[in-house]
Protein backbone atom coordinates (compact mmCIF):
# COMPACT_ATOMS: atom_id res chain seq x y z
CA UNK A 1 0.00 0.00 0.00
CA UNK A 2 1.29 3.72 -0.91
CA UNK A 3 2.17 5.04 2.05
CA UNK A 4 4.75 7.48 0.70
CA UNK A 5 2.71 8.37 -1.95
CA UNK A 6 0.57 10.36 0.04
CA UNK A 7 3.92 11.75 1.80
CA UNK A 8 5.40 12.88 -1.23
CA UNK A 9 1.65 14.36 -2.23
CA UNK A 10 1.55 16.16 0.67
CA UNK A 11 5.78 17.57 0.65
CA UNK A 12 4.53 18.70 -2.65
CA UNK A 13 1.99 20.78 -1.23
CA UNK A 14 3.92 21.88 2.16
CA UNK A 15 7.71 22.63 0.07
CA UNK A 16 6.43 26.15 -1.64
CA UNK A 17 4.95 27.76 1.16
CA UNK A 18 7.89 26.51 3.81
CA UNK A 19 10.34 27.60 1.05
CA UNK A 20 8.48 31.44 0.37
CA UNK A 21 7.93 31.77 4.46
CA UNK A 22 11.44 30.84 4.87
CA UNK A 23 13.23 32.95 2.53
CA UNK A 24 10.58 35.80 3.71
CA UNK A 25 11.50 35.41 7.17
CA UNK A 26 15.19 35.51 6.47
CA UNK A 27 14.78 38.69 4.65
CA UNK A 28 12.62 40.32 7.82
CA UNK A 29 15.19 39.36 9.68
CA UNK A 30 18.38 40.45 7.84
CA UNK A 31 16.27 43.97 7.56
CA UNK A 32 16.55 44.25 11.39
CA UNK A 33 19.63 42.56 11.96
CA UNK A 34 20.96 44.96 9.79
CA UNK A 35 22.88 42.72 7.46
CA UNK A 36 20.30 42.71 4.68
CA UNK A 37 22.83 44.38 2.47
CA UNK A 38 25.22 41.39 2.65
CA UNK A 39 22.59 39.83 1.30
CA UNK A 40 22.18 41.59 -1.71
CA UNK A 41 18.43 42.22 -0.20
CA UNK A 42 16.60 45.41 -1.13
CA UNK A 43 13.19 47.08 -0.27
CA UNK A 44 11.33 45.38 -2.87
CA UNK A 45 12.33 42.17 -0.98
CA UNK A 46 11.38 43.04 2.36
CA UNK A 47 8.11 44.25 0.91
CA UNK A 48 7.78 41.15 -1.04
CA UNK A 49 8.27 39.03 1.96
CA UNK A 50 6.07 41.14 4.47
CA UNK A 51 3.37 40.26 1.92
CA UNK A 52 4.37 36.52 1.54
CA UNK A 53 3.86 36.65 5.46
CA UNK A 54 1.26 38.24 5.56
CA UNK A 55 -0.13 35.55 3.06
CA UNK A 56 0.19 32.92 5.50
CA UNK A 57 -0.31 34.05 8.64
CA UNK A 58 -3.60 35.76 8.00
CA UNK A 59 -5.59 32.11 6.61
CA UNK A 60 -3.52 30.56 9.46
CA UNK A 61 -5.36 33.21 12.00
CA UNK A 62 -8.77 32.61 10.46
CA UNK A 63 -8.39 28.98 10.48
CA UNK A 64 -8.13 28.87 14.15
CA UNK A 65 -11.88 30.32 14.58
CA UNK A 66 -13.18 28.60 11.24
CA UNK A 67 -15.47 25.44 11.23
CA UNK A 68 -14.34 24.76 7.94
CA UNK A 69 -10.86 26.00 7.35
CA UNK A 70 -8.71 25.19 4.30
CA UNK A 71 -7.52 21.75 4.13
CA UNK A 72 -3.28 22.74 4.27
CA UNK A 73 -4.52 24.69 7.96
CA UNK A 74 -5.83 21.40 9.50
CA UNK A 75 -2.50 19.92 10.24
CA UNK A 76 -1.12 23.52 11.60
CA UNK A 77 -4.04 24.08 13.68
CA UNK A 78 -3.76 20.43 15.18
CA UNK A 79 -0.49 21.13 15.87
CA UNK A 80 -1.02 24.84 17.55
CA UNK A 81 -3.87 22.99 19.31
CA UNK A 82 -1.15 20.20 21.18
CA UNK A 83 1.52 22.68 21.40
CA UNK A 84 1.77 24.41 24.95
CA UNK A 85 0.81 27.96 24.22
CA UNK A 86 -2.73 29.01 24.55
CA UNK A 87 -4.67 29.16 21.44
CA UNK A 88 -5.77 32.55 23.12
CA UNK A 89 -1.97 33.71 22.44
CA UNK A 90 -1.70 32.38 18.89
CA UNK A 91 -4.96 34.51 18.01
CA UNK A 92 -3.56 37.42 20.05
CA UNK A 93 -0.21 37.22 18.51
CA UNK A 94 -1.05 36.23 14.62
CA UNK A 95 -3.33 39.27 15.21
CA UNK A 96 -0.36 41.59 15.98
CA UNK A 97 2.08 40.24 13.93
CA UNK A 98 -0.45 40.35 10.60
CA UNK A 99 -0.95 44.23 11.78
CA UNK A 100 2.77 44.77 11.22
CA UNK A 101 3.00 43.34 8.07
CA UNK A 102 0.86 45.62 6.96
CA UNK A 103 2.66 48.54 7.71
CA UNK A 104 5.83 50.24 5.54
CA UNK A 105 8.90 50.11 8.87
CA UNK A 106 10.34 46.57 9.59
CA UNK A 107 8.41 44.32 12.13
CA UNK A 108 9.73 44.76 15.63
CA UNK A 109 11.68 42.08 17.67
CA UNK A 110 8.64 40.52 19.19
CA UNK A 111 6.78 40.16 15.80
CA UNK A 112 9.91 38.18 14.42
CA UNK A 113 9.98 35.80 17.65
CA UNK A 114 6.24 35.31 16.50
CA UNK A 115 7.29 34.25 12.75
CA UNK A 116 9.97 32.30 13.79
CA UNK A 117 7.03 30.43 16.21
CA UNK A 118 4.67 30.16 13.00
CA UNK A 119 7.67 29.11 11.25
CA UNK A 120 8.53 26.23 13.55
CA UNK A 121 4.80 24.65 13.28
CA UNK A 122 5.28 25.06 9.53
CA UNK A 123 8.81 23.57 9.42
CA UNK A 124 7.82 20.60 12.30
CA UNK A 125 4.94 19.36 9.75
CA UNK A 126 7.02 19.62 7.20
CA UNK A 127 9.97 17.48 8.79
CA UNK A 128 7.81 15.02 9.80
CA UNK A 129 6.77 14.12 6.39
CA UNK A 130 10.32 13.59 5.38
CA UNK A 131 11.07 11.97 7.73
CA UNK A 132 8.63 9.45 7.01
CA UNK A 133 10.56 9.34 3.29
CA UNK A 134 13.67 9.16 4.90
CA UNK A 135 12.67 5.85 6.95
CA UNK A 136 11.41 3.65 4.69
CA UNK B 1 24.97 26.32 15.22
CA UNK B 2 26.66 28.29 12.41
CA UNK B 3 30.07 25.94 12.44
CA UNK B 4 27.54 22.70 12.10
CA UNK B 5 25.75 24.70 9.01
CA UNK B 6 29.08 25.61 7.66
CA UNK B 7 30.29 21.70 7.13
CA UNK B 8 27.13 20.86 5.81
CA UNK B 9 27.72 23.80 3.26
CA UNK B 10 30.64 22.28 2.33
CA UNK B 11 28.85 18.49 2.75
CA UNK B 12 26.14 19.48 0.24
CA UNK B 13 28.44 20.83 -2.18
CA UNK B 14 29.69 16.89 -2.66
CA UNK B 15 26.42 15.42 -2.95
CA UNK B 16 25.17 17.54 -5.15
CA UNK B 17 28.06 17.54 -7.25
CA UNK B 18 27.90 13.73 -7.57
CA UNK B 19 23.86 13.92 -8.49
CA UNK B 20 24.95 16.20 -11.25
CA UNK B 21 27.68 13.84 -12.64
CA UNK B 22 24.92 10.97 -11.85
CA UNK B 23 22.31 12.50 -14.18
CA UNK B 24 24.97 13.41 -16.71
CA UNK B 25 25.83 10.14 -16.51
CA UNK B 26 22.07 8.60 -16.96
CA UNK B 27 21.49 10.52 -19.83
CA UNK B 28 24.24 9.59 -22.22
CA UNK B 29 23.49 5.96 -20.91
CA UNK B 30 19.24 5.89 -20.99
CA UNK B 31 18.88 8.72 -23.45
CA UNK B 32 14.74 7.44 -23.37
CA UNK B 33 14.77 9.73 -19.75
CA UNK B 34 16.14 13.07 -20.80
CA UNK B 35 12.69 14.35 -20.44
CA UNK B 36 12.98 12.93 -16.55
CA UNK B 37 16.65 14.22 -16.38
CA UNK B 38 15.47 17.70 -17.70
CA UNK B 39 13.18 17.99 -14.92
CA UNK B 40 15.47 16.49 -12.43
CA UNK B 41 18.23 19.32 -13.07
CA UNK B 42 16.08 22.30 -13.18
CA UNK B 43 15.13 20.55 -9.66
CA UNK B 44 19.37 20.31 -8.78
CA UNK B 45 19.54 23.80 -9.86
CA UNK B 46 16.89 25.50 -7.86
CA UNK B 47 18.57 22.92 -5.01
CA UNK B 48 21.94 24.41 -6.16
CA UNK B 49 20.67 28.15 -5.38
CA UNK B 50 19.57 27.26 -2.44
CA UNK B 51 23.09 25.68 -1.55
CA UNK B 52 24.28 28.94 -2.15
CA UNK B 53 22.06 31.08 -0.23
CA UNK B 54 22.73 29.29 2.28
CA UNK B 55 26.79 29.48 2.27
CA UNK B 56 25.92 33.71 2.08
CA UNK B 57 24.12 32.87 5.34
CA UNK B 58 26.22 31.59 6.95
CA UNK B 59 28.62 34.00 5.77
CA UNK B 60 26.58 36.84 7.21
CA UNK B 61 26.42 34.85 10.73
CA UNK B 62 22.67 34.51 10.34
CA UNK B 63 21.35 31.50 12.62
CA UNK B 64 18.31 31.32 10.31
CA UNK B 65 20.10 29.42 8.16
CA UNK B 66 19.24 26.40 9.79
CA UNK B 67 15.71 26.56 8.56
CA UNK B 68 16.83 26.48 4.61
CA UNK B 69 18.51 22.64 6.03
CA UNK B 70 14.72 20.36 5.60
CA UNK B 71 13.92 22.28 2.23
CA UNK B 72 17.34 21.20 0.91
CA UNK B 73 17.36 17.68 2.33
CA UNK B 74 13.73 17.59 0.80
CA UNK B 75 15.36 17.09 -3.01
CA UNK B 76 18.52 15.23 -1.78
CA UNK B 77 16.39 12.31 0.02
CA UNK B 78 14.08 12.04 -3.41
CA UNK B 79 17.47 12.04 -5.78
CA UNK B 80 19.73 9.74 -4.02
CA UNK B 81 17.07 7.11 -2.38
CA UNK B 82 14.65 6.91 -4.88
CA UNK B 83 15.52 9.05 -8.35
CA UNK B 84 19.56 7.58 -8.59
CA UNK B 85 18.91 4.23 -7.32
CA UNK B 86 15.72 3.41 -9.90
CA UNK B 87 17.76 4.99 -12.73
CA UNK B 88 21.11 3.38 -12.19
CA UNK B 89 19.50 -0.05 -11.41
CA UNK B 90 17.06 0.22 -14.11
CA UNK B 91 17.08 -3.25 -16.04
CA UNK B 92 15.08 -5.29 -18.51
CA UNK B 93 11.82 -5.37 -16.14
CA UNK B 94 11.87 -2.19 -15.33
CA UNK B 95 11.36 -0.77 -18.88
CA UNK B 96 8.83 -2.99 -19.91
CA UNK B 97 6.54 -2.19 -17.05
CA UNK B 98 7.67 1.33 -18.21
CA UNK B 99 6.81 0.89 -22.12
CA UNK B 100 3.17 -0.67 -20.63
CA UNK B 101 2.62 2.21 -18.32
CA UNK B 102 3.33 5.01 -20.77
CA UNK B 103 0.49 3.51 -22.69
CA UNK B 104 -1.69 2.85 -20.00
CA UNK B 105 -1.28 6.07 -18.66
CA UNK B 106 -2.84 8.37 -22.12
CA UNK B 107 -6.00 5.50 -21.65
CA UNK B 108 -6.70 7.35 -18.28
CA UNK B 109 -6.36 10.61 -18.73
CA UNK B 110 -2.76 11.18 -17.66
CA UNK B 111 -1.91 13.35 -20.98
CA UNK B 112 0.74 15.24 -19.05
CA UNK B 113 3.09 12.41 -18.47
CA UNK B 114 5.84 12.27 -20.79
CA UNK B 115 8.22 10.21 -19.40
CA UNK B 116 8.18 7.30 -16.25
CA UNK B 117 10.60 5.50 -14.56
CA UNK B 118 9.88 1.84 -12.99
CA UNK B 119 11.64 0.41 -10.09
CA UNK B 120 10.41 -2.94 -9.57
CA UNK B 121 11.40 -3.09 -5.81
CA UNK B 122 8.86 -3.81 -2.86
CA UNK B 123 5.02 -2.58 -2.79
CA UNK B 124 3.48 0.37 -4.76
CA UNK B 125 4.41 4.13 -4.45
CA UNK B 126 4.68 7.09 -6.66
CA UNK B 127 6.83 9.82 -6.33
CA UNK B 128 5.33 13.09 -8.82
CA UNK B 129 6.80 15.91 -6.79
CA UNK B 130 10.29 16.43 -8.44
CA UNK B 131 8.10 16.59 -12.04
CA UNK B 132 4.24 15.27 -12.16
CA UNK B 133 5.34 14.75 -15.59
CA UNK B 134 8.05 12.49 -15.23
CA UNK B 135 6.83 9.84 -12.16
CA UNK B 136 8.85 7.64 -10.11
CA UNK B 137 6.75 4.14 -9.61
CA UNK B 138 7.89 1.97 -7.56
CA UNK B 139 6.00 -1.31 -7.53
CA UNK B 140 6.40 -5.91 -6.91
CA UNK B 141 8.53 -7.34 -8.76
CA UNK B 142 6.44 -9.66 -9.85
CA UNK B 143 4.61 -7.64 -12.32
CA UNK B 144 7.30 -8.36 -14.62
CA UNK B 145 5.45 -12.11 -14.94
CA UNK B 146 2.28 -11.72 -13.32
CA UNK B 147 -0.96 -9.50 -12.86
CA UNK B 148 -1.33 -9.67 -9.51
CA UNK B 149 -2.07 -6.96 -8.17
CA UNK B 150 -1.48 -4.76 -11.31
CA UNK B 151 -4.94 -2.67 -10.83
CA UNK B 152 -2.99 -1.58 -7.92
CA UNK B 153 -1.01 0.87 -10.54
CA UNK B 154 -4.22 2.43 -11.52
CA UNK B 155 -4.21 3.78 -7.28
CA UNK B 156 -0.58 5.10 -8.88
CA UNK B 157 -1.87 7.15 -11.14
CA UNK B 158 -4.46 8.56 -8.82
CA UNK B 159 -1.79 10.16 -6.41
CA UNK B 160 -0.15 11.55 -10.28
CA UNK B 161 -3.21 12.64 -10.87
CA UNK B 162 -3.46 14.66 -7.38
CA UNK B 163 -0.51 16.29 -7.73
CA UNK B 164 -0.86 17.61 -11.37
CA UNK B 165 -4.71 18.84 -10.21
CA UNK B 166 -4.64 19.55 -6.29
CA UNK B 167 -7.57 21.61 -5.92
CA UNK B 168 -9.16 17.86 -6.05
CA UNK B 169 -8.43 17.28 -2.41
CA UNK B 170 -9.57 21.16 -2.05
CA UNK B 171 -12.84 20.24 -3.49
CA UNK B 172 -12.76 16.79 -0.87
CA UNK B 173 -11.83 18.85 1.79
CA UNK B 174 -14.66 21.63 1.89
CA UNK B 175 -17.40 18.50 1.21
CA UNK B 176 -15.87 16.91 4.51
CA UNK B 177 -15.94 20.35 6.50
CA UNK B 178 -19.22 20.62 5.48
CA UNK B 179 -20.62 17.34 6.91
CA UNK B 180 -18.94 17.18 9.96
CA UNK B 181 -20.21 21.12 10.52
CA UNK B 182 -23.66 20.39 9.39
CA UNK B 183 -23.12 17.60 12.66
CA UNK B 184 -21.35 19.72 15.05
CA UNK B 185 -18.48 17.42 14.92
CA UNK B 186 -15.96 19.85 13.60
CA UNK B 187 -13.09 17.54 15.85
CA UNK B 188 -13.80 15.04 13.25
CA UNK B 189 -12.25 16.18 9.83
CA UNK B 190 -8.84 16.49 11.58
CA UNK B 191 -8.92 12.48 10.92
CA UNK B 192 -9.52 13.14 7.01
CA UNK B 193 -6.26 15.01 6.30
CA UNK B 194 -4.76 15.78 2.78
CA UNK B 195 -2.88 11.94 2.68
CA UNK B 196 -6.50 10.01 3.79
CA UNK B 197 -8.49 11.93 1.22
CA UNK B 198 -6.28 11.54 -1.48
CA UNK B 199 -5.88 7.93 -0.89
CA UNK B 200 -9.53 7.54 -1.06
CA UNK B 201 -9.60 9.22 -4.44
CA UNK B 202 -6.87 7.20 -5.28
CA UNK B 203 -9.28 4.21 -4.51
CA UNK B 204 -12.07 5.85 -6.65
CA UNK B 205 -10.33 7.06 -9.74
CA UNK B 206 -8.81 3.35 -9.69
CA UNK B 207 -11.85 1.99 -10.09
CA UNK B 208 -13.20 4.26 -12.44
CA UNK B 209 -10.42 3.98 -14.88
CA UNK B 210 -9.98 0.33 -14.22
CA UNK B 211 -13.58 -1.40 -13.34
CA UNK B 212 -13.92 -4.73 -11.41
CA UNK B 213 -10.35 -5.41 -11.61
CA UNK B 214 -9.92 -2.60 -8.66
CA UNK B 215 -12.56 -3.91 -6.61
CA UNK B 216 -11.67 -7.14 -6.42
CA UNK B 217 -8.21 -5.89 -6.23
CA UNK B 218 -9.09 -3.57 -3.30
CA UNK B 219 -10.95 -6.59 -1.26
CA UNK B 220 -8.22 -9.28 -1.87
CA UNK B 221 -5.59 -6.74 -0.18
CA UNK B 222 -8.20 -5.93 2.69
CA UNK B 223 -8.62 -9.83 3.44
CA UNK B 224 -4.75 -10.32 3.04
CA UNK B 225 -3.98 -7.37 4.98
CA UNK B 226 -6.20 -9.55 8.02
CA UNK B 227 -6.46 -6.00 10.13
CA UNK B 228 -10.07 -4.59 11.56
CA UNK B 229 -11.17 -3.49 8.36
CA UNK B 230 -13.39 -0.59 10.53
CA UNK B 231 -10.31 0.53 12.64
CA UNK B 232 -9.60 3.89 12.58
CA UNK B 233 -6.42 4.51 12.72
CA UNK B 234 -4.16 8.12 13.06
CA UNK B 235 -1.35 6.31 12.50
CA UNK B 236 -2.39 4.42 9.05
CA UNK B 237 -2.20 6.83 6.03
CA UNK B 238 -4.59 4.69 4.75
CA UNK B 239 -9.07 5.16 5.84
CA UNK B 240 -10.14 1.87 6.97
CA UNK B 241 -10.54 -0.85 4.43
CA UNK B 242 -14.20 -1.03 4.89
CA UNK B 243 -14.16 2.72 3.81
CA UNK B 244 -11.83 2.17 0.91
CA UNK B 245 -14.19 -1.16 0.08
CA UNK B 246 -17.13 0.65 0.21
CA UNK B 247 -15.95 3.92 -2.56
CA UNK B 248 -14.87 1.29 -4.88
CA UNK B 249 -18.31 -0.57 -5.12
CA UNK B 250 -20.08 2.80 -5.05
CA UNK B 251 -17.33 4.15 -8.18
CA UNK B 252 -18.19 1.02 -10.41
CA UNK B 253 -20.02 1.68 -13.10
CA UNK B 254 -23.38 0.53 -12.76
CA UNK B 255 -23.27 -2.04 -15.53
CA UNK B 256 -21.36 -4.36 -13.14
CA UNK B 257 -24.62 -4.77 -10.76
CA UNK B 258 -24.75 -8.25 -11.60
CA UNK B 259 -21.45 -8.95 -12.77
CA UNK B 260 -20.53 -12.79 -10.80
CA UNK B 261 -16.93 -11.92 -10.04
CA UNK B 262 -18.49 -8.42 -8.41
CA UNK B 263 -21.05 -10.64 -6.45
CA UNK B 264 -18.45 -13.54 -5.55
CA UNK B 265 -16.23 -10.68 -4.18
CA UNK B 266 -18.81 -8.85 -2.32
CA UNK B 267 -19.88 -12.00 -0.43
CA UNK B 268 -15.70 -12.66 0.71
CA UNK B 269 -15.95 -9.38 1.61
CA UNK B 270 -19.19 -9.33 3.40
CA UNK B 271 -17.91 -12.62 5.30
CA UNK B 272 -14.89 -10.54 6.52
CA UNK B 273 -16.25 -7.60 7.92
CA UNK B 274 -18.82 -10.30 9.88
CA UNK B 275 -16.16 -11.34 12.21
CA UNK B 276 -15.68 -7.63 13.48
CA UNK B 277 -17.94 -5.02 14.53
CA UNK B 278 -18.57 -1.58 13.46
CA UNK B 279 -17.70 1.01 16.56
CA UNK B 280 -19.30 4.66 16.78
CA UNK B 281 -15.89 6.07 15.83
CA UNK B 282 -16.42 4.18 12.39
CA UNK B 283 -19.97 5.51 12.10
CA UNK B 284 -18.87 8.76 12.60
CA UNK B 285 -15.83 9.47 10.61
CA UNK B 286 -16.58 6.77 7.58
CA UNK B 287 -20.17 7.30 7.36
CA UNK B 288 -22.38 6.13 4.20
CA UNK B 289 -23.43 9.47 3.97
CA UNK B 290 -20.10 11.18 4.12
CA UNK B 291 -18.64 8.42 2.05
CA UNK B 292 -21.26 8.86 -0.83
CA UNK B 293 -20.62 12.69 -1.02
CA UNK B 294 -17.07 12.53 -0.92
CA UNK B 295 -17.21 9.47 -3.90
CA UNK B 296 -19.94 11.69 -6.31
CA UNK B 297 -17.44 14.49 -5.40
CA UNK B 298 -14.42 12.35 -6.79
CA UNK B 299 -16.29 11.66 -9.70
CA UNK B 300 -17.51 14.68 -11.21
CA UNK B 301 -13.72 16.02 -10.56
CA UNK B 302 -12.64 13.06 -12.46
CA UNK B 303 -15.58 13.48 -15.26
CA UNK B 304 -14.98 17.48 -15.18
CA UNK B 305 -11.04 17.66 -14.98
CA UNK B 306 -10.07 14.53 -16.80
CA UNK B 307 -12.10 14.69 -19.90
CA UNK B 308 -9.94 11.86 -21.17
CA UNK B 309 -9.98 9.36 -18.47
CA UNK B 310 -12.22 6.77 -19.75
CA UNK B 311 -14.91 5.31 -17.12
CA UNK B 312 -14.05 1.48 -17.50
CA UNK B 313 -17.50 -0.08 -18.75
CA UNK B 314 -16.80 -3.14 -20.97
CA UNK B 315 -19.16 -6.25 -20.07
CA UNK B 316 -16.75 -9.03 -19.16
CA UNK B 317 -17.10 -11.64 -21.18
CA UNK B 318 -19.02 -15.13 -20.35
CA UNK B 319 -17.07 -17.97 -19.30
CA UNK B 320 -16.74 -19.24 -23.22
CA UNK B 321 -15.02 -16.31 -24.45
CA UNK B 322 -13.14 -15.39 -21.51
CA UNK B 323 -10.10 -16.58 -22.35
CA UNK B 324 -10.32 -15.40 -26.07
CA UNK B 325 -7.29 -13.17 -26.21
CA UNK B 326 -7.70 -10.25 -28.92
CA UNK B 327 -5.46 -7.59 -30.65
CA UNK B 328 -7.16 -4.59 -28.85
CA UNK B 329 -7.46 -5.81 -25.72
CA UNK B 330 -6.18 -3.03 -23.41
CA UNK B 331 -4.59 -3.80 -19.80
CA UNK B 332 -8.07 -3.13 -18.21
CA UNK B 333 -9.62 -5.79 -20.55
CA UNK B 334 -6.80 -8.04 -19.38
CA UNK B 335 -6.86 -7.03 -15.79
CA UNK B 336 -10.73 -7.49 -15.42
CA UNK B 337 -10.62 -10.84 -17.52
CA UNK B 338 -7.97 -11.95 -15.28
CA UNK B 339 -9.65 -11.32 -12.20
CA UNK B 340 -12.49 -13.03 -13.39
CA UNK B 341 -10.93 -16.28 -14.52
CA UNK B 342 -8.61 -16.47 -11.04
CA UNK B 343 -11.52 -15.76 -9.13
CA UNK B 344 -14.06 -18.33 -11.08
CA UNK B 345 -12.42 -20.60 -12.68
CA UNK B 346 -8.57 -20.55 -10.45
CA UNK B 347 -7.71 -23.96 -12.56
CA UNK B 348 -7.10 -22.29 -15.64
CA UNK B 349 -5.43 -18.86 -14.47
CA UNK B 350 -1.85 -20.06 -14.72
CA UNK B 351 -1.98 -21.30 -18.26
CA UNK B 352 -4.32 -18.04 -19.00
CA UNK B 353 -1.50 -15.56 -17.18
CA UNK B 354 1.35 -17.27 -19.47
CA UNK B 355 -0.42 -16.51 -22.70
CA UNK B 356 -1.27 -13.00 -21.77
CA UNK B 357 2.43 -12.34 -20.91
CA UNK B 358 3.24 -13.46 -24.25
CA UNK B 359 1.51 -10.70 -25.65
CA UNK B 360 2.25 -8.35 -23.84
CA UNK B 361 5.82 -9.47 -24.50
CA UNK B 362 5.39 -8.75 -27.55
CA UNK B 363 4.17 -5.40 -27.99
CA UNK B 364 6.42 -4.13 -24.55
CA UNK B 365 9.26 -6.27 -24.50
CA UNK B 366 10.51 -6.54 -28.59
CA UNK B 367 14.00 -7.33 -27.57
CA UNK B 368 12.71 -10.67 -26.22
CA UNK B 369 10.99 -11.87 -29.54
CA UNK B 370 14.15 -10.89 -31.68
Amino acid sequence: MSTLSSIDGKLAREKPRLLKFTLALIALGAQVGGYATKLGLQQKDFEKGRKTLFDVVVPLREALDQECPQIDFWPLVRRMKKGKKSMEDWRKDLDMVATQLQLKEPVTDEGLSILDEVHRVLEAEFSQDLRRLRNR
Amino acid sequence: MLEYIKAKVADYAVILSWIEQELQDIETRCPEHHPLIVHLQSELVDTKGLHDYLKELVEASDNRAISLIPVLESFIVLATAYYLPALQKEGEADRFLRRLLLSVAKQCGLNWVEDIVVHLDGEHETFSRLSVETPLILAPPQHAVSLSDMPGLYHEFGHNVLRKLPGIVDVLGIAVSEHFAKLRKGDSLEYWEIGRLGELFCDIFATFVCGPAHYVSCIDMGIRSDCDPFLVDDGDAHPPFSARVYVCCKSLNIIYGNEPVVAMARDAWESCEGTRDRDEVFELVCSEALLDCLVDASLRCIQELLPNAKYYSTPLPRDEELEHITEEMSLEDMLNRGAKILFMYPERYAGWEEKIFKRLNSIYRPDLSV
